[in-house]
């Protein structure tokens, strides 16, 4: 049980790496290419309020938005990992038990 | 569960006003799909205990004790995770919103099933009563999830079941939110299995010092 928990995670923990690999990666690109506007920066250029550094304040939100849904994720890992803890206890017992 | 994340990532496209977001989407619905799954099971399999009261379907309240526990799991997870998409999008973790009502009332309902569940010491009413508290549970259920917040107006987006009978998604993000429904289903069934499994075995254990 412990295994599969560990393995699991690894596999989640790759799938993070490579997705913030990806990402970053993303970034880089856009970098060099032409600045395409985003629906944000639409609605600002509507309301006549347009700042020196929006485009870095959109790409911070951007990385902390990604952030915090990478956060929900771990936290319905850390869920499911808990009742799976829970079952791996149950379990002993009952192999404890077995062993009397 | 690996796939319908890099999915999630690296193929659905965000949505338009809602931005990266929307990401969350594909691991917020299959969690409280998986919760409405667990305690339909759970009701299931309480109606069957009561119709042949464990000669055919042996450990049949035990299973639905086991699948109402994972529904309280997933439940609390939708909830949770739910908040934090909350205070991203409308600015607080709690709204009084009816789909945010509806999950924490089945909270109450189900945290509600264990106390009745472990205040009777007897066994066989034990099994009974809590039976048919879970059929009285399944029944409302589908009322608190899919009746109530189509009645009255709700700050969550456009239900995928609606009116005009179209699933209001792109195919991309349509074909992620599939794919992790059925993830978070497969794992569902696995815990499900892992846990009668133990169960049994427990039951195995107490009917040989019985004997």
């Amino acid at each position: 049980m412990i295994r599969k928990i560990i393995m699991l995670t690894a596999a989640a923990s790759l799938c993070f790496s490579v997705t913030s690999k990806a990402i970053s990666a993303e970034r880089t690109e856009a970098k060099d290419q032409p600045q395409i506007k985003s629906s944000v920066e639409i609605s600002k250029a509507d309301s006549s309020v347009v700042s020196s550094d929006g485009n870095k304040q959109d790409k911070d939100s951007e990385t902390t938005t990604l952030i915090i849904v990478m956060l929900v994720i771990l936290i319905i890992w850390i869920g499911v990992s808990v009742y799976i803890f829970n079952l791996d206890r149950r379990l002993k017992d009952v192999e404890d038990r077995l062993k009397e | 569960m690996p796939v319908s994340i890099l999915l999630a990532f690296l193929y659905a496209p965000s949505a338009e006003v809602l931005g990266h977001t929307s990401r969350i989407i594909y691991f917020h619905v299959p969690v409280g799909w998986v919760s409405v799954l667990a305690f339909m099971v759970a009701g299931i399999y309480s109606i069957l205990y009561l119709k042949d009261r464990g000669r055919v379907y042996k450990l049949a309240e035990t299973k639905a004790f086991n699948s109402a526990v994972i529904g309280i799991v997933f439940t609390v997870l939708t909830i949770v995770t739910g908040s934090i998409w909350a205070k991203l999008m409308w600015g607080s973790f709690w709204n009084w919103d009816p789909r945010e009502t509806s999950m924490l009332i089945l909270l109450l309902i189900y945290t509600a099933y264990f106390s009745l569940r472990s205040s009777i010491t007897d066994s066989g009413t034990r099994d009974r009563v809590s039976s048919v508290y879970l059929i009285f549970a399944m029944v409302v259920v589908p009322f608190f999830v899919f009746v109530v917040p189509r009645i009255y107006p709700s700050l969550h987006p456009d239900t995928v079941i609606n009116t005009d009978r179209k699933l209001h998604l792109d195919g991309d993000m349509r074909m992620t939110l599939f794919t992790s429904s059925i993830a978070f289903t497969m794992l569902y069934a696995y815990l499900f299995i892992i846990a009668n499994r133990i169960s049994k075995a427990s039951k195995k254990i107490e009917e040989r010092y019985d004997s």
